[in-house]
């Protein structure tokens, strides 16, 4: 894909034969141990943060090229997040990156077992840049998007003032660079995107035997209780929408109601979008969406669905821009449901019962996150049981991403592995188990283990055999499963 | 219930003596299923988000859900040419299905375990006993070589184990690949071992030649090769015989605590590097080999050169080479230039030398004067780094790699008082009042591209919370003198010191 016209000279791609070159350096420093001390990390890390958050104005202004962003949900909705989960990561790593010993176990304790969690090596992430692959230990290379080319270049240029350009660096281009960057071996890669093109990371690193984190998307179903307040509904479902014009992996794909409370969510909808966008969405700062493929898209399936327009419906095909197009008495087969949508159209599905709405979702692949608004704590507890997705959120959306000390992650289709926080240091280290043997152990305990076995040490072995609870406990079995051993 | 049944079986298929089979099948498969049993309640519980002061509202919290329907496999021959499966579950089939099956069992998860044919008589008793003790609608066995094991890849699953090689590795990843199928990789690697001559010799000789022979060295976490200085090289070779000869009092043909190779075509592997080895050969050798019996004696090998045979790839048999260098560092360095193996070994007294070596190098563990144990030992993670696989199981890490954690939040409807601005229409304050929940950052380091700086203003919020804790310390204190008998609130000195400024705090 060539650059979006009109900034063909912004981002410079990185030349194909120069990517194994840089895969090469950044192995060559990581090996010489350049990142093995915290304090070097911590440095490092420190310097990230201040990246982005010594250039929020830049930032800013390149999403406002790229996709129309307002600084709101620049700076609120993404570089804040992002400074915080880096300052989350630089404030707690130093505890995590410490030796775990696991619990004292009398057999055992004399082995002194200790689980370190070391680097794998150099990191590919390709989306985002990421911040643990800094506190691990682990080189980086950042394959960032072409779509947004003023975010990519902002980013590309800032990069080498502010960290060490031997162990992280940024590779740009199109599908012949990627497709280069992923015929490399990589001890990790992180990709956030479509499923589609997660397959072709998956299999691609198959070959080399690379363990891979997969933040992919999905059709996040919302399940909306009627004697819920529909008007808090509509606010924070309308705000989920909007945000980037409905490009999240995690924003509101479409709304499950009932029948008969469909017109009260309406309601409640027209009134929100006309306290959000008082003089009319065209004169908002609505992000657009990101490459004409997509506009194309969305524009031919506001034109193709058989549900009922409520509010929006505006386009501009100039600026690649719609208006958040809230839909009502859309079916279920209907071709807005068909696949993730990633944009401004917010479809409400009116249901017999809830147990349509579930089957439906069960009988498609795992969404990123369900999403139910309901008071009712058994109707909560029935959306959660009933349903498989990488995240369950009562009463709003999105802001699951951004609380720290929470996994983000899919199943299924909607990815695996684990990102943010504790989860991403988990996920970029590797656990490697430590014990050492003192002399003692094979006169006192392990003596049974050489050769020549004989009877006695059969009888010596069998003792390390747990105790196993019986099938049918008795009382008997129960007190003596008390014992310690 | 049927352990003899499992030992003769075992028997049959591996010559392999009860001892060997009741410490590494039985106590370890065992273990890990009782381990499971008692804890599944513990694990599986909700587990809150770590209490951050200004989302606690939201409830944020983990839920442990099962990811589905999974699949154990062992290894099977994906061609004629790789007949030398190098595989542990061929041999230790237990431990690596249905100790790993205890895991997934906790988590939840409905579980197919593909067993190998090439213990037929093992893989027929455990396809019999599992109607009559597992549910046969979540828990199933399946049998077959090449063409079964294809299908049951061509289908999804929602996460798959596997143990065995990296060739058959990449095939399953890749076809795990297609259908988006998360997988961990058990796979084998050129485990070193770094023998610093300073430890005991003896003690070092039995445990190496304990984890080399141990199922004839068909164990992934068997040690493959030895680095020794060449001057310590002959010491060695002598503690190495002494023990070799208490193994075997009466020859290593007549023994009975030695097991068979898993097949003929592992023989001939085995017998085809051994032939071609530059090194001296000074236990065992091919005098006594039986190829119908599938029996290789234990060989000991010394002066093996870099670009012998026997360092060509994984030797998975009972052959344990020496391989002198100048310096252990030479022994590192070759090791860090070829892929991370699954467990390195070092024999040290040293503790600085210790720490380096497990510094300096990249494995899956590494165990410290003794060989294989970490598997058995509770709460430690058995899994590779680089080719030698990726996961990691055992205890609560089999449960983690078969349960999804999901995350939630419940968010009342009073927090959009605080978090009003994040609503359109976007204003100006709606932008300052997103500053409030950023975080504190410190001033980095001055340095390129970074102006030396005062540490950025804090958020309200975030200060408050310290202005808090610093009054509650304040008043502690003062309370904490007041209750220790001293007169007043305040430090006499304090009292003194504001009088001299004309400050009167006397209560």
């Amino acid at each position: 894909m060539s650059p979006s016209k009109g900034t063909a000279s912004v981002l410079q791609y990185t030349p194909i034969d120069e990517i194994p070159k840089i895969r090469e350096h950044l192995k060559a420093t990581y090996n010489s141990g350049r990142l093995l001390p915290l304090e070097y990390r911590k440095q490092q890390l420190l310097r990230l943060i201040h990246l982005v958050e010594g250039n929020y104005a830049r930032f800013e202004e390149a999403f406002k090229v790229d996709l129309g962003r307002h600084a709101v949900e620049v700076t609120g909705a993404e570089l804040n997040n992002t400074v915080m989960d880096l300052m989350y990561l630089h404030d707690n790593f130093e505890t995590w990156a410490k030796p775990e010993k696991p619990g004292f176990n009398l057999k055992f304790w004399a082995f002194g077992p200790v689980i370190r969690r070391v680097p794998k090596g150099v990191v590919l992430v390709v989306g985002p840049f990421n911040g643990g692959a800094i506190v691990t230990g682990n080189a980086c290379v950042v394959k960032m998007s072409e779509l947004t080319p003023n975010v990519s270049a902002t980013l590309t240029e800032l990069l080498p003032r502010y960290l060490d350009q031997d162990l992280f660096r940024v590779v740009n281009g199109g599908i012949p660079e990627t497709t280069a960057v992923l015929q490399l071996q990589w001890d990790h890669i992180v990709f956030t995107g479509s499923a589609a093109v997660g397959r072709i990371i998956a299999i691609a690193a198959a070959k080399h035997l690379t363990p891979t984190t997969l933040e992919l998307g999905g059709q996040c179903p919302v399940f909306c209780d009627p004697k819920m307040d529909m008007y808090l509904t509509a606010r924070r479902l309308l705000w989920a929408k909007a945000l980037n014009a409905g490009q999240t992996c995690t924003t509101v794909n479409h709304i499950f109601v009932p029948y008969e409370a469909q017109d009260a969510l309406v309601e409640a909808f027209t009134k929100v979008y006309k306290e959000f966008f008082p003089e009319g969405p065209e004169r908002a700062p609505i992000s657009t969406l990101v490459t004409d493929v997509a506009f194309k898209r969305i524009r031919g399936l506001s034109e193709k669905t058989k549900g009922e327009i409520v509010c929006g419906g505006q386009w501009d095909e100039g600026r690649r821009w719609m208006a958040p197009t809230i839909l009502k008495n859309v079916a279920l087969d209907d071709t807005v449901m068909e696949n993730e949508l990633f944009g401004p159209i917010l479809p409400i599905v009116p249901v017999r019962d809830f147990q349509d709405a579930i089957d439906w979702t069960n009988s498609r692949s795992h969404p990123l996150a369900v999403y139910a608004f309901t008071d009712d704590a058994k109707f909560k507890e029935y959306g959660k049981s009933n349903t498989h997705s990488g995240q369950f959120v009562v009463n709003d959306t999105t802001l699951q991403t951004i609380i720290p000390g929470l996994p983000f992650g899919g199943v299924g289709e909607s990815g695996y592995g684990m990102v943010k926080g504790r989860y991403i240091f988990d996920t970029l280290s590797h656990m490697r188990a430590t014990c050492e043997s003192p002399w003692f152990v094979d006169s006192m305990v392990l003596g049974w283990r050489f050769p020549p076995y004989t009877d006695a040490k059969v009888k010596q072995a069998a003792a390390l055999k747990p105790r196993v609870p019986p099938l049918n406990p008795s009382w008997g079995s129960m007190l003596r499963s008390w014992m310690p051993f | 219930e049927n352990s003899k049944r499992f030992e003769d079986a075992l028997a049959v298929d591996l010559g392999r003596h009860t001892v060997e089979t009741r410490v590494s099948e039985f106590t370890g498969t065992l273990g890990e299923i009782v381990e499971a049993y008692h804890n599944v309640a513990k694990w599986s519980k909700p587990q809150a988000a770590p209490f951050d002061i200004q989302w606690f509202p939201l409830r944020p919290k983990i839920y442990k859900s099962p990811k589905g329907v999974v699949l154990i496999i062992g290894p099977f021959n994906a061609s004629p040419r790789i007949s030398f499966a190098t595989t542990e579950e061929l041999t230790y089939p237990l431990v690596c299905t249905i100790a790993i099956m205890a895991g997934a069992i906790a988590a939840g998860c409905a579980c197919v375990i593909k067993m190998s044919e090439h213990i037929p008589t093992v893989s027929g008793l455990i396809a019999e006993l599992f109607p009559k003790y597992m549910d046969q609608d979540l828990f199933q066995v399946i049998n077959g070589g090449v063409p079964e094991t294809s299908k049951v890849l061509e289908l999804q699953w929602d996460h798959i184990v596997f143990t065995g090689s990296t060739t058959v590795g990449k095939i399953v990843a890749s076809a795990a690949a297609k259908h988006l199928t998360p997988v961990t990789l058990e796979l084998g690697g050129q485990n070193p071992v770094f023998l610093d001559p300073s430890y005991d010799l003896d003690v070092a000789a039995r445990r190496l030649l304990w984890g080399r022979f141990m199922n004839v060295g068909q164990v992934c976490l068997s040690p493959n090769h030895i680095f020794i200085p060449a001057s310590a090289q002959d010491k060695l070779v002598e503690a190495l015989s002494r023990a070799y000869d208490s193994f075997y009092p009466e020859g290593a043909a007549n023994s009975d605590s030695l097991s068979r190779l898993v097949s003929t075509g592992a023989f001939d592997r085995l017998q085809g590097v051994l032939e071609k080895t530059r090194g001296t050969i000074v236990k065992g050798g091919l005098a006594e080999a039986d190829r119908e019996g599938r029996f290789f004696p234990p060989t000991i090998v010394k002066d093996v050169k870099e670009g012998d045979s026997l360092l060509d790839a994984e030797l998975f048999g009972p052959i344990l080479p020496i391989v002198p260098v100048k310096d252990l560092q030479e022994g590192i360095d070759y090791t860090n230039a070829r892929p991370h193996p699954l467990a390195a070994y070092v024999f040290t007294d040293d503790a600085k030398f210790k720490k380096y070596v497990i510094d300096n190098t990249q494995s899956g563990a590494i165990d410290v004067n003794d060989v294989c144990v970490h598997m058995t030992v509770p709460g430690l993670p058995f899994g590779g780094v680089g080719t030698s696989g990726y996961g990691a199981h055992t205890g609560k890490f089999s449960f983690d790699t078969f349960t999804h954690h999901r995350s939630s939040v419940d968010s009342p409807a009073w927090v959009d008082k605080i978090l009003n601005f994040r609503f359109p229409p976007y204003t100006d304050k709606g932008l300052k009042q997103s500053q409030l929940i950023a975080a504190k950052i410190p001033a980095p380091r001055p340095g390129p591209g970074i102006v030396p700086a005062k540490a950025q203003k804090s958020g309200l919020l975030v200060s408050a919370q310290s202005v808090a804790v610093a009054l509650g310390v304040l008043i502690f204190a003062l309370g904490l003198r007041r209750a220790l008998g001293y007169d007043g609130w305040l430090p006499p000195t304090l009292v003194a010191l504001a009088g001299r400024f004309g400050v009167s705090l006397s209560s």
